[in-house]
């Protein structure tokens, strides 16, 4: 599988961008936020440099900073599969919302789904990792 | 904490890094513990099943989840997560660190032990080396006690009677002459010896023919006094080959001969002594005087050549040889470029000195000519099986 360097703390961040945006589209219950939010997620299943709050804090907020941390290994696959894991749930509960099937079962899943961004960023604990590595043992890829 | 390098490698106990091909958490680098026994995984999953445990709860008494509820939950979730992962990341740290001295001071330890055990050995042998010349002393001792006592005793005994003239003067005077002389030929060994021993005696090597030295002191040791007593016969074996010049410091190669018939007289009852030749290569010429003698013991071969050491038969046989004669006929040998060695079958079984020379071949001098053999060269030239008669 092919690996890449990644910084943590710029992944950390782009996580915490899209759970306060996330949080902030089930606050004032807003769908299209939550589309927004599934949109720029999508663009990362292609590429890391298509992550723009990733690339944002890499490039700009990261200068700005005095300890620099090491990157640190990942597998590609493993990125691409977590922003569409993330970006794919989102997507459902904004269809359903959209669509107006179990409104609020779908906010509650939404606010469920962003929880969880928030517990990959701040506790390192990502669920969608963890699904990735079953199905890569289950598939033996 | 201690500040520890970064191992930069898998855990490959851990299943899911093994799967993932990469450490999960940076502190997953430093840990050794298999996936099972992971405390962050029983938080996650001790986690998931509460969550799922506490909102189905809530959905079956409430008839509903509340967004407050999954906050909540969440909250405490991700805080206690938090706090969790930064103290596993500590405790897997330090624990590493642990590890990391704990195999320093293995290795410390091993190199200790090696440590004492060479200075062991070393004292050991300074301890040896100590004890012989313990050893020496002792025996210088009892050389110089005997070797200059003995003809001062002699000659003051002398002089007393010359003085209550008991005995004439001219009677005394032979014997007084010998004890004068046994006294220098004493302080001269001991001279040489100090002189070999640093190799400060100059050695000057110029064309000897051994075979007129040897022949001249056959004719020597033939009229003494203790060889027609014992009636020795003592012959040069003429060998097949002409015997080439050798070349050496020609005085002190013919005092190294003499010596080492002398010895062959002093310590042969009955029989014969005899002397032949042999070619080593092309390069040496070796020197065998062989006796039918008293022989040397197993035991004594290994001091053979040491100072003061004198064999047990020696003793009985010639009470009064210092020790010195077999040393400095080593050392003088050596310094011409040759090696001596004695072979015997044992005690009273005769014995067979043997020295080897470098062969003329237009040598210069010693800085000049050909160099000296080495000690592995001289090593293979008494190591060889077939020789040259």
């Amino acid at each position: 599988m092919q690996q890449c360097q990644i910084h943590d703390d710029s992944l950390k961040f782009s996580r915490a961008a899209y759970g306060i945006l996330v949080l902030i589209a089930v606050l004032i219950h807003n769908q299209w936020l939550v589309l927004a939010a599934s949109l720029l997620m999508a663009f990362g299943i292609f590429s890391l440099k298509l992550n723009i709050p990733y690339q944002f804090h890499a490039l700009v907020i990261k200068k700005f900073q005095k300890e620099k941390l090491a990157p640190i290994q990942k597998e590609s696959a493993e990125l691409n599969f977590v922003s569409g894991m993330t970006a794919g749930l989102l997507l459902v509960g904004f269809l359903l919302i959209y669509f107006g099937k179990f409104v609020d079962f779908a906010w509650i899943y939404i606010l469920i789904v962003d929880l969880l961004i928030f517990l990959a960023c701040f506790v390192g604990f990502c669920v969608a990792t963890l699904m990735y590595v079953f199905f890569k043992k289950i598939f033996k890829i | 904490m201690p500040k520890i390098e970064k191992p930069d490698c898998i855990n490959k106990n851990c299943w899911l890094a093994k799967t993932l091909n990469h450490s999960p958490y940076s502190r997953c680098q430093y840990c050794e513990l298999k996936f099972q026994q992971c405390l962050f995984l029983h938080y996650q999953i001790i986690s998931l099943i509460l969550i799922t445990f506490f909102l189905a709860l809530f959905f079956v008494v409430e008839g509903k989840i509340s967004e407050l509820v999954i906050i909540c939950i969440f909250t405490l979730v991700i805080v206690y997560g938090y706090f969790l992962n930064k103290s596993t990341d500590k405790i897997i740290k330090a624990n590493f660190a642990q590890r990391e001295a704990k195999l320093a001071l293995e290795k410390l330890t091993e190199k200790l032990e090696e440590r004492v055990d060479e200075q062991t050995k070393d004292i050991g042998e300074k301890n040896k080396y100590l004890q012989e010349l313990l050893n020496m002393k002792t025996d210088f001792l009892r050389v110089v006690n005997h070797q200059l006592n003995t003809p001062l005793a002699v000659m003051k005994g002398y002089f007393s009677m010359m003085e209550e003239g008991s005995y004439p003067p001219d009677k005394a005077r032979p014997a007084i002459k010998g004890g004068l002389e046994r006294i220098s030929s004493t302080v001269s060994d001991f001279w040489d010896a100090y002189e070999l021993e640093g190799e400060r005696m100059k050695m000057e090597p110029k064309k000897t023919d051994i075979a007129e030295i040897v022949n001249a002191l056959i004719a020597e040791k033939q009229n003494l006094q203790l060889a027609r007593e014992r009636k020795l016969k003592i012959e040069v074996q003429k060998p097949e080959f002409e015997i080439p010049l050798a070349w050496c410091d020609c005085k002190k190669t013919a005092h190294v001969i003499s010596n080492l018939l002398d010895n062959a007289v002093y310590y042969t009852r009955q029989g014969s002594v005899t002397v032949f030749y042999e070619l080593i290569g092309k390069n040496y010429l070796k020197v065998n005087i062989k006796d039918t003698g008293s022989g040397v013991s197993d035991q004594d071969k290994k001091k053979l050549f040491q100072k003061f050491s004198r064999g047990k038969n020696a003793t009985d046989l010639r009470p009064d040889g210092s020790g010195l004669g077999l040393f400095i006929a080593k050392k003088i040998i050596e310094g011409n470029g040759g090696e001596m060695v004695c072979v015997s079958a044992g005690a009273n079984k005769g014995s067979t000195f043997s020295f080897t020379l470098p062969i003329y071949k237009n040598q210069k001098s010693t800085s000049e000519g050909e160099k000296p053999a080495t000690r592995e060269e001289k090593i293979v030239i008494f190591g060889k099986p077939s020789r040259q008669k």
